[in-house]
């Protein structure tokens, strides 16, 4: 008898995923075909595991790979058949702990030489490929709600938001541009979350026996990993939208893949590791590497929407390029580099500072957060006299800063934590330092935010 | 049993529509009725304008007032009666009309349903709460007054039954209401199973059953989301009695409230209705006092992306009941030849190609030789193994008539490279996450993309399929094979798919516009293209929603394409042509399976399907059914959307059926031995002259008058002319008279003397020859008039007995005959005795006396004696013939007959010999069936040996016999199948029902059955609706048919109070390039 059309319970997490709004979802592997790995490599993995954690039970090696155990169970049965890993005792839900012997210690000293990789199995480039472009951040445009949904806790104007808006959908590079201290860097990570927060990534990706680590505990976050009962490719780790941020430090080495010749392992690149993300390069212009050589590295990418990586062996291999590039400076655009450049990055936006209003708003933000009452009289005090009078700019940063050191100017004192202009007097004395801000904005005379 | 669906609406009765009384035009007791408020299983409401003008509201029970509804109801009026309390709906008046029983009651505004419908239907979630909440409070008090003060229980709380008038709510229809306080607790079945506590499930009712009640009530309303998510009757039981409820649609501080009330414990609910409605109230003043300051609090409540409100789309058909289906007039045209069209059928996914595989079988079933070419199979799925087991079931090397086409998807890493053609129609989240199956997994767009992906392939076939179907010389060829009347006129195309699978939902729309653009490319002849659409659900959760969502997409989408002015955007697919703007399809027929189903009843439904694409394609009842098409295309809407048909196939009484076929062989069998069995002691004596035996007795002279005469008879005119010149002509030879006591010698003398003379005839002779050439030619004609007799006399229903017996009478009449002929032999011996005596005496007493004068007549006298003796000798002898021929039949023919009967019975009887015994009256009427149908003839047993064949036919005749007994009229099997009452099957209706449309009834019967009797009883049940159609097959099919439902009927059908199936709806329309 036929059965009828059904889903079958093999990809029902991914029928899920995909029907939940998941725009990407890493199937749980059948066959070692569909887990895209060969079986010597694995071989190789088990024998470095071994080698490196002593005795262990099937399933833990499985686990410490992130493959399932019933591809590993036949993997390790072999590798007893050829004495390389003997049984050293049972383990519970019959599976045995596993140990090296001595051939099987030759064998991973020599695969250690070739690759020191310990940890999970990667996985093919073409999936990490078709992963990055499903869940590409320009995937989906987004509306105006969901930017309101993204800035919901900062302080941003309507045109700004309205600028911003455009910018996103291109998905080609921004320019912020502006003072310090007024937010462009908190801008940047909310623009990042107005998109689908959590995305998957691989651990390492693989191509040829070329083995590139991706996952960076320093860029990526990781979330709570599905756990109702959907079953998912443990290769892959399930990590907030990634905001990959690059100050002065940055050189044109970073961008490249970094190959470590003693472990033989590959290290991804930053704008790999920030792809369906965002990309901040902050104080642009401040790089030891002059902006035009900077921006230069950005055309290719930022024209194809890929990007090509050179890998230990000379081999290029190309790899999607799907982020939102951020270029934040607070010097003037026109200074670093010439029109030519400019072209290719065609949303450019000043971050102005805030006007008596907002910094209002911006205190009353700041008290909230930080559980003090806010003193409208207080803050005006405060704009009199370190601003107005002294013809000091305002800063976004200010309020909250200022509001922090109140706090402990108060916790010192054992005074209650209030907004006072007096203690705004004793905090600015410090705050303030006599050193000159620099005057940014005369060399702005387009006092409107602009966008050509 | 439970009171169908979980859909309020889905509780119409169709028995109503043709019982009921027209709007308008009746009085009952005094009311006029004005229009139909409201149905229910129990009964209908109608609104009334009572006496002074009033207008009230009249509820009409269904069934008699001794039907076990009515009974309930007059029980639970009689504890309703004292009750007098402001929200509690006043009952005004019980009566029994015509044997039914009608409620008088007061008239509200609206129920608390119609009120969610209009807040709906404006675009919100559900009725505000503040409003809500005012409304429960009236119906706590109210039900907390029936508890408290009358121990009463009111269990039948719902939406439907909470009564707005004004700004206050009352309790209405105390149908199910129940008293604690009474022994005995069992209640009758009616409940509905949302609404349902627990303990009722028991039934065990308690005081909190109402409280449980009203809190599924609180939280429907207001926000459309019911706690269980059952479908089915029995999900809902066990949720009710098992699952914690879902009550997370609610705002946080509303939820332990009412999972409080909804406690599976009744001791652990509130105390009362009331305070469950206070505890409601005072939570929301807490809620609304709480400072608004926090705003940061506030947002971090989830804010969901797309708002269910939303997508619950208002429509126009959502603040009225929609009516059940009307029922239309058969179209009266007249009967034309019905012909079978070249036809394609398609199946798209595998639920299509399960139904492709069983119409497949069923025609070839009817058709020993060859498939007609000119009906074509083309069955195209993504799922590999699925095509292979379908190539498997149907044998396929064994058809040239089936072809399949399989459409797998291909990787993401394949379509990534080609993603350009791919992403403007669908999106990224779909193609870069295909199944690594291969298989399309229920969703939509990737049933598309495989079809897109392989549509040069699909077309090709398709083409192929096309042009084999309608080429003339396989029209010819089709026409030879199957003997069915092929027509090249027009074609057919049929396309099958479950619209709640993935292959077939996201691909049928646009194989409909690539069939449509492959005809207009052949330059056909007029094309119908029909789609049958399939729907139904399985019985896990997760899968079931995902299928309701697919159908409920689909339907979108054809509502979408189907309005007037859409034009699909971009050619996706290659050779698009100005068809654009047609219909997808000619006829669109959705069926809706069930839900809650497991494989086998999938199995059924697809069985179904298949036979009634039978039934419509290729055999008689296609006339009709063409004949439906035309008559509702005339009266066609003119609003120009598409129009859905959905139809339901039942086989009626088939029990009965089978009944009658299992009993066949044992009745064959009872009557074979009756037949066999030797009556004993009744010879009848006198038999009437009318009467057959008489007639042909009297046709053989055998009474005591015809045997007399029988002689005269033969002696005719010119014989006794003939004999008289012979006597004259001897007399005038004989000379002189010498001595007169000689004469008598000498005349005997003479004739013996000529006599002896061989070649030289004398005339005597020669008419003693020709009267016995009579009478031997005679005795040939009677041998076979008796043989005639009694075979006739087999074939009625005395059968071999009554042969028995006038073989009897015969032997008995013929000895009798023989005895008179004796009598009458001596009688003529003794008169010529006496005349020879007399002459003598005359001669010797005055032998001058004897002269010429006196002697003449007596020398006649002589010859005309001698000639009597003669042919009274020869009757004698004929009889004795004719006896001799009446045993030989009777004795021999017979008794071989009763052998080879014998023999018959014993062919059969090996399969059981535990004989049921059949009372005579229904052997009498078999008996009587058989001679009046004349299928089978005893007496062709009389010349050949019995066979196989034989029995058949008497198995097949006691078959149809029993069957056409159980039907309406049935006097002769009382003990067998519902005869009197016959149970129209409830399958005969289509689970989806109040969408309103026209209904037809066409009822397929044998044709040994007699057609008015069934479709007086099917008219009773459907109304004015039904058509008859006589078929050669041994079963009755009734086929339900529901024309011009519109597709926003039925959108809302599948999406009342289901939101997450809408949500899922949204996420699986096929393209993103339309915005559906």
């Amino acid at each position: 008898m036929q059965r009828p059309p059904q889903i079958r319970s093999n990809d029902s997490a991914l029928v899920t995923a995909l029907l939940a709004g998941e725009s990407f979802w890493p199937s749980d592997p059948a066959t070692m075909h569909e887990l895209g790995l060969s079986e010597p490599f694995l071989e190789a993995m088990i024998c470095r595991i071994l080698r490196s954690a002593g005795n262990l039970s099937g399933r833990t090696i499985a686990s410490e790979l992130c493959i399932p155990f019933r591809m590993i169970e036949s993997l390790l049965e072999r590798l007893k058949n050829r004495r390389m890993v003997a049984h050293c005792g049972s383990a519970s839900l019959n599976d045995y702990v596993f140990g090296l012997t001595d051939e099987g210690r030759r064998r991973a000293e020599q695969c250690h030489i070739e690759c020191s990789y310990v940890g999970p199995a990667p996985v093919p480039l073409a999936d990490y490929v078709i992963s990055v472009e499903a869940q590409a951040i320009c995937d989906e445009p987004v509306r105006r709600e969901e930017l309101d949904d993204a800035f919901y806790n900062v302080s941003v104007s309507e045109e700004l938001m309205d600028m911003l808006g455009p910018a996103i959908n291109s998905g080609s590079g921004l320019f912020l541009y502006g003072a310090p201290g007024n937010g462009k860097s908190t801008l940047a990570r909310c623009l990042t979350s107005c998109f689908a927060r959590e995305i998957w990534i691989p651990y390492a990706v693989m191509d040829g026996r070329e083995l590139i680590t991706l996952f960076d505990p320093a860029y990526h976050q990781v979330v709570q990993q599905p756990m109702d009962g959907l079953s998912y490719d443990r290769r892959w780790v399930r990590i907030r939208r990634p905001t990959v941020i690059v100050g002065g430090e940055l050189t044109l080495d970073n961008l490249e893949i970094r190959h470590d010749s003693t472990c033989n392992i590959s290290e991804a690149p930053l704008q790999m590791k920030s792809n369906c993300g965002c990309l901040l390069i902050d104080d642009f212009g401040r790089q030891r590497v002059k902006p035009e050589e900077l921006l230069n590295r950005w055309i290719i990418p930022l024209e194809n929407k890929h990007d090509y990586l050179t890998l230990a062996t000379g081999k290029k291999i190309q790899v999607p390029f799907q982020q939102l590039i951020i270029f934040s400076t607070n010097l003037d655009p026109a200074d670093l580099v010439d029109e030519a450049f400019l072209r290719r990055i065609p949303y450019r936006i000043e971050i102005e500072d805030p006007d008596a209003e907002e910094f209002h708003r911006l205190f009353q933000i700041a008290a909230e957060k930080l559980g003090c009452n806010y003193d409208p009289e207080a803050v005006e005090h405060l704009i009199n006299s370190c601003y107005r009078e002294q013809s000091r700019p305002m800063r976004r940063c200010h309020a909250r800063d200022l509001l922090l050191q109140v706090r402990s100017y108060c916790l010192y004192r054992g005074l209650e934590f209030e907004m006072q202009p007096k203690h705004f007097d004793r905090v600015s004395e410090c705050f303030f330092t006599r050193v000159p801000t620099r005057q940014l904005n005369a060399s702005f005379e387009i006092a409107r935010p602009t966008c050509r | 049993m439970l009171k169908t669906e979980i859909q309020a609406t889905a509780l119409l009765d169709e028995t109503v529509t043709n019982t009921s009384t027209v709007a308008g035009a009746t009085e009952i007791a005094g009311y006029r009725l004005q229009s139909r408020i409201g149905m229910g299983g129990f009964g209908e409401v109608w609104r009334a304008i009572g006496p002074g003008g009033f207008p009230k509201a009249v509820k009409i029970l269904f069934g008699s007032r001794n039907g076990p509804q009515a009974e309930t109801e007059l029980r639970s009026m009689n504890r309703i009666c004292e009750l007098r309390h402001p929200f509690l709906l006043t009952i005004e008046r019980v009566e029994i009309v015509d044997g039914r029983v009608i409620i008088v009651s007061e008239l509200a505004d609206k129920s608390l349903d119609d009120r969610y419908r209009e807040i709906a239907a404006s675009g919100q979630k559900g009725i505000p709460r503040e409003e809500l909440i005012g409304y429960l409070r009236d119906a706590a008090d109210a039900l907390d007054f029936m508890s408290d003060q009358h121990g009463l229980q009111h269990l039948d709380v719902k939406p439907e039954n909470i009564l707005l008038q004004g700004v206050h709510a009352k309790i209405g229809d105390f149908g199910l209401t129940k008293n604690l306080n009474s022994s005995g607790h069992s209640i009758v079945n009616g409940y509905t199973p949302l609404y349902a506590p627990p303990e009722l499930f028991d039934g065990q009712p308690e005081r909190g059953s109402d409280q449980y009640s009203l809190a599924i009530v609180y939280q429907v309303m207001l926000t459309g989301v019911p706690p269980f998510n059952g479908r089915s009757a029995a999900q809902l039981t066990a949720q009710h009695l098992r699952s914690a409820p879902d009550v997370s649609v609610m705002h946080p501080s509303d939820r332990a409230v009412v999972a409080r009330a909804l406690s599976k414990n009744p001791k652990t609910r509130f105390a009362s209705c009331r305070q469950f409605i206070d505890e409601l109230a005072r939570r929301r003043s807490v809620n609304s006092s709480l400072p608004k300051s926090g705003g940061l609090a506030e947002t971090e409540a989830p804010r969901p992306r797309t708002d269910l409100v939303e997508n619950i789309k208002a429509s126009k058909n959502r603040d009225k009941v929609l009516p059940a289906p009307k029922p239309l007039r058969p179209p009266t045209n007249p009967s034309q030849p019905w012909m079978v069209r070249p036809t394609v059928f398609i199946s798209i996914g595998g639920l299509g190609a399960s139904v492709l595989a069983e119409l497949l079988r069923r025609i070839r079933q009817g058709m020993p030789g060859d498939l007609p070419p000119s009906i074509q199979f083309v069955c195209i799925d993504a799922d590999s193994a699925r095509i292979e087991a379908l190539e498997r079931r149907v044998a396929i090397e064994k058809t040239s008539t089936l072809t399949t086409v399989r459409t797998p998807l291909k990787t993401s890493h394949e379509y990534r490279k080609t993603s350009g053609e791919y992403l403007n129609w669908l999106s990224r989240r779909w193609l870069f996450n295909v199944p690594r199956s291969g298989r399309v997994e229920g969703m939509r767009p990737l049933g598309r993309l495989a079809f897109i992906d392989h549509s040069d392939l699909i077309r090709t076939q398709l083409e192929k399929a096309i042009d084999s179907a309608f080429d003339l010389q396989s029209i010819e060829a089709s026409k030879n094979v199957s003997s069915l009347p092929f027509s090249s006129d027009a074609i057919d195309i049929v396309l099958v798919g479950a619209t709640s699978g993935g292959t077939c939902s996201g691909s049928l729309i646009d194989s409909a516009w690539m069939l449509r653009s492959i005809l207009a490319a052949r330059r056909l002849p007029p094309c119908c293209l029909s789609a049958i659409m399939l729907h139904g659900t399985e019985n896990s959760s997760r899968t079931a929603d995902m299928q309701d969502a697919n159908t409920l997409s689909f339907l979108q989408e054809l509502h979408h394409v189907s309005l007037p002015g859409f034009e699909r955007p971009g050619a996706s697919m290659p050779s698009e042509d100005d068809q654009a703007s047609a219909m997808p399809f000619d006829e669109a027929i959705f069926v809706h399976l069930g839900d809650d189903l497991a494989d086998i009843d999938f199995q059924t439904g697809t069985d179904k399907i298949a036979q009634y694409l039978e039934l419509r394609s290729v055999t008689k009842a296609r006339a009709e059914i063409d004949g439906w098409r035309n008559a509702s295309a005339m009266q066609a809407d003119d609003d120009g959307s598409l129009k859905l048909r959905t139809f339901s196939l039942a086989k009626v009484a088939f029990e009965s059926w089978d009944i009658a076929n299992s009993e066949s062989q044992s009745l064959t069998r009872s009557l074979l031995q009756r037949w066999v069995a030797y009556a004993r002691g009744e010879t009848k004596d006198s038999i009437a002259r009318t009467s057959p035996l008489g007639v042909l007795l009297h046709d053989l002279a055998l009474t005591e008058q015809g045997i007399v005469e029988v002689v005269p008879r033969l002696l005719n005119a010119e014989r006794t002319r003939r004999i008289e010149e012979y006597a004259s002509s001897i007399w005038s030879r004989l000379g002189s008279i010498s001595n007169a006591a000689e004469i008598p010698g000498q005349i005997g003398a003479m004739i013996s003397q000529e006599a002896g003379l061989s070649d030289q005839k004398i005339a005597i002779t020669a008419v003693i020859e020709d009267i016995r050439r009579d009478l031997s030619a005679g005795l040939e004609r009677s041998i076979s008039k008796v043989a005639t007799h009694l075979r006739t006399l087999l074939e009625t229903h005395g059968r071999i007995n009554a042969a028995d017996n006038v073989v009897n009478v015969l032997m008995k009449s013929i000895d009798q005959s023989i005895s008179v002929n004796a009598g009458q032999q001596s009688e003529l011996r003794s008169a010529f005795t006496d005349l020879c005596n007399l002459l003598t005496a005359q001669a010797e007493s005055s032998p001058e006396s004897v002269d010429e004068n006196s002697l003449r007549p007596y020398c006649r006298q002589y010859c005309m004696l001698l000639v009597c003796q003669t042919v009274c000798q020869s009757v004698g002898n004929h009889l004795r013939n004719l006896r001799d021929g009446v045993f030989r039949f009777g004795t021999e023919k017979l008794s071989l007959l009763r052998q080879r009967i014998s023999t018959l019975s014993s062919m059969g009887s090996e399969a059981n010999s535990d004989d049921d015994t059949f009372p005579d009256h229904m052997l009498d009427a078999f008996d009587e069936h058989l001679t009046k149908t004349r299928r089978f003839e005893l007496s062709a047993l009389l010349q050949r040996d019995p066979q196989t064949s034989d029995l058949q036919v008497l198995n097949s005749e006691a078959a149809s016999f029993l069957f056409k007994n159980m039907g309406p009229e049935s006097e002769v099997l009382p003990g067998i199948g519902p005869h009197a009452n016959v149970e129209i099957p409830n399958s005969a209706r289509p689970v989806v029902r109040n969408v309103g449309g026209g209904q037809r009834v066409l009822v397929a019967l044998p044709e040994q059955i007699p057609g008015e009797p069934w479709k007086q009883r099917i008219q009773a049940e459907f109304g004015p609706c039904v058509s008859l159609c006589s078929m050669s097959r041994p079963d009755i099919t009734l086929l339900y048919e529901v024309e011009g439902i519109a597709i926003s009927a039925l959108i809302d059908n599948l999406s009342h109070l289901k939101p997450k199936v809408v949500e899922l709806a949204e996420r699986l329309h096929t393209r993103q390039d339309i915005h559906w």
